[in-house]
């Protein structure tokens, strides 16, 4: 039998609000498995949640969950910055190959390996890319001389068709939309994330970029045989990013699960009938 | 403690040993600080004249011995990494900050150079022609109650007087050998720049001071003559229970720049706004301010840019920061005359909220009398809002670093232009600022 990477049982997600009169909950009932080394194509109409279930996944406060969200942990890709957090390592000494994350913070799911690509990128004034990128990077990866990581930088930003120069601009700021979507896969492999979750990160792509981001992405997950979940509303990436499996979410819950056929069967027959 | 009446001055004054003019212009402006109401605007005031103590003689006792000094001020001066001389005088277990070994040569060099730096007091004595000619000539007693106040029982804070065409900067330890009677309450700072010259002038200290008083009265007067550069940085965090009211000015002339550095935490109430009177052609004013209001703190500052002369130009860039329950407020008057012609103003203030308790306001006058010249005014209040908070982390920052990266990307117009003796120091001064702000 094949291994899980995530495994969520009976996850409900509620919006966290003010709003008495509003009825809280979005998801219910959620229950999957993403097995090693496997993309999902996680589908559903407009407003069915995918979102939702992947920011909670990362552990959004805006977002209250229960259930559980197990991960299957890699020690290889834990980040440096975690060892200052004794609790933390506790208890990941204290795990087996599988850790339920739903407790813990954003930042310690990250620590694992967890990276979500957002689908409007956030941007922090005053905040040159370089320093956010420079930071995060020896968070993860540990101390790293200005130098080296220029050295690390350069054939990325070649690749992604970035000049240097341009990350001396404000984080997400006076970027045009391709620019910022390849930033965001720059900051992607720059983290060498261990469980992928990109949200409609193609959304806004010409042709081109396409090809060249999710082409990328593809490599990366062959040469560590990692595992994604993709959200996405263009089913051309299909052909850049194969399926594995599919779930939908309709109705606030899991409707239909099954493999690369499912995806067929949507895009030739919508959601209407699932 | 007696309320402030005359007797009082004329003990000060005898105790001094000071001229008789100087004398007589300290009963004047008691007379007026009498008269005078308390402002009507701005933020309440409930300050009791009556507890106040007017004057400390040198000889009083110490406030405390070093093992008195709490824990938490002893580790913050060790993380900022400043002399143990400073930090015995910062805590207030010497009235006197002995800096001989550093500051014998920087004076003797100083003097080689022409400069004068001394304390206020004997400032007076030894240049009483300087003191007739500039004191209280750019903020009057009769500019406001406080100035009133100031005038009236000055005692401490720093003359400088720096010689055409010489150029020196004033580490930040020269500031407390200066300071006679320790950072005083009513202090008063002078500062002459002749013709281009230059000067650096640094004063304050991020550690949370305690104080044994709840009044802080100062007057800055700056005279910036031609083609001369001044810049003045203030870094105070006054402990929680001080009135922060001081008169900041600086007249700038032809081709002369003057740059303030303000950063203000800690005080009950600040009103601060540091000020330039543009006038002469191609003068420049610049004030880059921080402000961080916690709760039960009331920042009430901002700038005046008076421009009175052609082809001036003014540059106001001030930050606020308003956690828990902290109220900000950006007051400020951008004033173009009619001479002025052709004259630019940059006015940027922006606010960031922790919390959903916190205030910010802003407060601007802008005047154009003419048709020539331009003010740009931009104005912002942001929120650290969860959205960011929630990438930032999802990146591996913990919330700290997370928190601590948007306001360094908030102030980095501030950051910029701090002195880099303040650097370290001011790193620290921040994370500590950041521990209690709300997520």
């Amino acid at each position: 039998m094949q291994q899980s990477q995530l495994n969520i049982k009976n996850l409900k997600v509620l919006i966290n609000t003010d709003h008495q009169n509003l009825d809280r909950s979005l998801l219910t009932d959620i229950s999957f498995t993403l097995p090693t080394n496997s993309v999902l194509y996680l589908l559903g109409p407009n407003g069915a949640g995918k979102s939702a279930l992947l920011n909670s996944i990362m552990g959004s406060s805006f977002y209250t969950v229960e259930g559980d969200i197990l991960l299957r942990i890699d020690k290889n890709f834990v980040s440096k910055d975690a060892y200052n957090d004794k609790e933390f390592i506790k208890l990941l000494e204290n795990a087996k190959d599988v850790i339920n994350i739903s407790k813990l913070l954003t930042h310690q799911r990250a620590w694992l390996g967890l990276y979500l690509s957002f689908q409007e990128p956030v941007n922090v004034a005053g905040v040159k890319t370089i320093d956010f990128l420079y930071n995060m990077y020896q968070l993860r990866h540990g101390e790293t001389s200005q130098e080296r990581f220029e050295k690390i930088l350069k054939p990325y930003l070649k690749t992604l068709q970035l000049s240097l120069d341009s990350l001396y601009k404000e984080l997400n700021m006076d970027y045009s939309g391709g620019e910022k979507k390849r930033l965001e896969v720059l900051t992607m492999l720059l983290y060498k994330p261990y469980l992928l979750m990109l949200d409609e990160l193609d959304s806004g792509l010409d042709i081109d970029s396409e090809r060249l981001i999710f082409g990328l992405i593809k490599e990366y997950l062959e040469e560590y045989n990692l595992s994604a979940i993709v959200v996405s509303h263009n089913f051309r990436i299909v052909n850049l990013l194969k399926p594995d499996k599919a779930v939908v979410l309709k109705n606030k819950t899991v409707a239909k699960t099954g493999g690369a056929d499912l995806v067929e069967y949507i895009i030739n027959n919508g959601y209407e009938r699932i | 403690m007696p309320a402030l009446t005359e007797k009082t001055i004329y003990k000060i004054s005898r105790f001094k040993n000071e001229p008789r003019w100087m004398l007589e212009l300290r009963l004047k402006a008691f007379e007026h600080f009498k008269k005078r109401p308390m402002p009507t605007w701005g933020p309440p005031l409930d300050i009791d004249f009556n507890e106040i103590i007017w004057f400390k003689p040198v000889t009083r006792q110490p406030l405390r011995t070093w093992d008195q000094v709490p824990k938490e001020l002893k580790e913050y001066f060790e993380k900022i990494g400043i002399p143990q001389a400073e930090r015995e005088f910062l805590a207030g277990v010497k009235l006197q900050y002995d800096s001989s070994v550093i500051y014998g040569s920087l004076k003797e060099q100083l003097e080689s150079q022409g400069v004068i730096f001394l304390d206020t007091d004997t400032g007076l004595k030894e240049h009483e022609d300087l003191f007739k000619q500039y004191f209280g000539k750019l903020v009057p007693y009769t500019d406001n109650k406080f100035a009133a106040l100031n005038t009236a029982v000055w005692s401490g804070g720093s003359f400088i007087y720096v010689p055409p065409g010489v150029k020196v900067s004033l580490p930040l330890h020269a500031f407390f050998r200066i300071s006679k009677y320790g950072t005083g309450q009513f202090e008063r700072t002078l500062i002459i720049a002749d013709e281009g010259s230059e000067v650096e002038y640094i004063e304050g200290c991020t550690a949370p001071l305690e104080k044994n008083y709840s009044l802080h009265a100062a007057v800055v007067e700056i005279f910036v003559k031609k083609g001369a550069k001044v810049k003045y940085s203030t870094l105070q965090n006054w402990s929680h229970n001080v009135y922060n009211l001081v008169t900041k000015r600086a007249q700038v002339e032809e081709n002369a720049k003057m740059i303030w550095v303000d950063v203000n935490a800690g005080s009950k109430v600040t009103m601060k706004y540091p000020s330039c009177i543009l006038k002469g052609k191609n003068a420049t004013g610049a004030i880059y301010s921080l402000a961080i209001a916690d709760t039960n703190q009331f920042q009430d500052t901002g700038t005046k840019m008076i421009h009175l002369a052609p082809k001036t130009k003014s540059i106001v860039i001030t930050k606020a920061i308003s956690k828990n329950e902290g109220i900000n407020n950006y007051r400020g008057l951008i004033h173009i005359s009619k001479d002025a012609q052709h004259s630019v103003s940059n006015v940027t203030c922006d606010a960031l909220m922790f919390g959903e308790k916190c205030k910010a306001g802003t407060i601007p006058v802008n005047r154009v009398y003419n048709t020539t010249s331009k003010i740009y005014h931009e104005a912002s209040i942001s929120k650290v809002d969860s959205k960011r908070l929630f990438f930032l982390q999802s990146r591996g920052f913990t919330p700290f670093k997370a928190k601590n990266i948007i306001v360094s990307g908030f102030i980095t117009d501030i950051i910029a232009n701090l002195p880099l003796e303040f650097a370290k120091e001011f790193n620290v001064f921040l994370e500590t600022q950041l521990k209690n702000a709300p997520d």
